[in-house]
């Protein structure tokens, strides 16, 4: 008994204190992880709001762009086309001779054609049915076709691999990066030729976009606004693809992107 | 405003103070009071089941809170019945209670940190009202699976038990006092 009496009450009471405190630790513990859970869960809203501010920002630094895009080319192709017409039509009114007249009046009349052709290429370029609809090869052919005219820029367009047509949806998607590497080095790399290539290899697909332009330092991308590099991104990122670039200073650049087929793609 | 599980919680609260009053008189006008105990363990086992039936989410949904209780209860009777008469300590129902109780109570832990909600425990009442619960059914279990020991075997050492006992439920009630205490307070935390 005396033993028993020796050992049992120790063993008891410190049992007690022990389980005491194993229950504070447990309590402890759940506290400590739900508060870190609590931080992580504040984090990831944050930065959820810092993504949807930055494609927000993204969304109207492109609505942007592309009012500019219209505006250069109001300005550099239909202005001088119109100024031209109307001198035209001023110097026929004055004009005596009916075959002088009628010289100019094919002359305008060309113009006008051109003038014509110039509207459809900008209505094209920024309707998405008819891009969805005439498939990526003949759209960007077109697209190189319009820069070409007015521009002084050489644009060379070659597709590697049978074309194999993609969602609709995708395709409207690599247009518009297409577009936008196109408008940056024209714009701001003020490269005097610009070379694109199509790839349609059997898993992926892959465009590149190369310049002899100015170039820029590749570690200050980030910083580097209004050159549509986020949008591109967020699209890149949306087409499950990657995003290569190549440059250096006053050496050129050069882009690639680089997509798998997806599942809805017609193969 | 309590919402259902607080409320169930105070009326288990001022149930348990209604049986104390009741045992309290049976003891001294009857010189035993086990067979009030052993009704109001039942009962008392039922709240807690139903307690935990409203506060943890997934009980909710099935209520599988309170098919706990109605087994516990049903084999609180046949406990009753069959084994430790409703005269005697019902120790078995007791230590039943307690890993039930404990279970349920860690079961309750899990659900919250599973749960993908931003909460902030520490102006969450059912936190405190689980941590209480684990706290005091984890040390009354201990005591309670001695207690039969210690009666047949250290009987002159029982007040120890007893001492634990009472520091155990002195440091809940204040808890669970606490908690109703800042309860608004504690609530609007969390909206």
């Amino acid at each position: 008994m005396g033993m028993t009496e020796t050992y049992i009450i120790p063993v008891f009471v410190g049992g007690t204190l022990l389980l005491t405190l194993f229950v504070f630790f447990i309590i402890y513990y759940i506290l400590v992880q739900k508060h870190k859970q609590n931080k992580h869960q504040l984090e990831k809203q944050s930065l959820l709001f810092e993504n949807q501010k930055k494609i927000f920002s993204a969304r109207i630094e492109e609505q942007e762009n592309t009012m500019s895009k219209i505006s250069v080319e109001l300005h550099d192709s239909l202005v001088p086309k119109l100024s031209l017409t109307q001198a035209n039509l001023g110097l026929i009114e004055n004009e005596a001779s009916t075959e002088k007249r009628a010289l100019m009046i094919e002359e305008t009349d060309a113009i006008l054609y051109g003038l014509l052709d110039d509207v459809h290429n900008i209505s094209h370029s920024l309707n998405s049915n008819f891009i969805k609809n005439i498939g990526l090869v003949e759209v960007i052919k077109k697209e190189l076709e319009m820069l070409g005219s007015h521009k002084q820029t050489v644009f060379s367009f070659s597709v590697t691999g049978a074309y194999l047509p993609m969602e609709p949806e995708r395709e409207l998607l690599i247009y518009r990066i297409a577009q936008e590497l196109l408008y940056n080095a024209t714009k701001h790399a003020q490269a005097s030729v610009i070379n694109l290539v199509l790839t349609y290899e059997p898993a992926h697909f892959s465009m590149s976009v190369t310049d002899n332009g100015i170039g820029f330092d590749k570690n200050i991308i980030k910083e580097m606004k209004g050159l549509g590099f986020f949008s591109m991104q967020e699209r890149v990122k949306y087409l499950n693809g990657t995003f290569d670039i190549q440059t250096a200073s006053a050496q050129g650049s050069r882009f690639t992107l680089s997509i798998p087929y997806g599942n809805t793609d017609i193969n | 405003m309590l919402d259902a599980a607080s409320k169930v919680f105070s009326i288990l609260i001022c149930f348990s103070f209604i049986t104390e009053l009741t045992t309290n008189y049976a003891a001294k006008k009857y010189q035993n009071n086990e067979s009030i105990y052993a009704i109001y363990e039942l009962l008392d086992f039922g709240l807690t089941c139903l307690y935990f039936n409203y506060s943890i989410d997934v009980f909710r949904r099935k209520n599988i809170g309170i098919y706990i209780g109605a087994v516990g209860i049903f084999l609180g009777i046949i406990n009753i019945l069959f084994i430790q008469h409703i005269s005697s300590q019902n120790s078995f129902f007791l230590l039943f209670e307690g890993i039930m109780v404990i279970g349920m109570s860690l079961f309750a832990f899990s659900r919250l940190l599973l749960n993908d909600e931003s909460l902030h425990l520490y102006s969450y009442p059912h936190f405190w009202i689980l941590s209480i619960l684990t706290f005091s059914s984890s040390i009354t279990f201990l005591n309670w699976g001695l207690y039969d020991y210690f009666v047949i075997t250290l009987k002159n050492k029982i007040w120890i038990i007893d001492i634990f006992l009472l520091i155990v439920n002195i440091i809940s009630y204040i808890g669970f006092s606490l908690v109703f205490l800042f309860y608004p307070k504690l609530k609007h935390g969390n909206d």
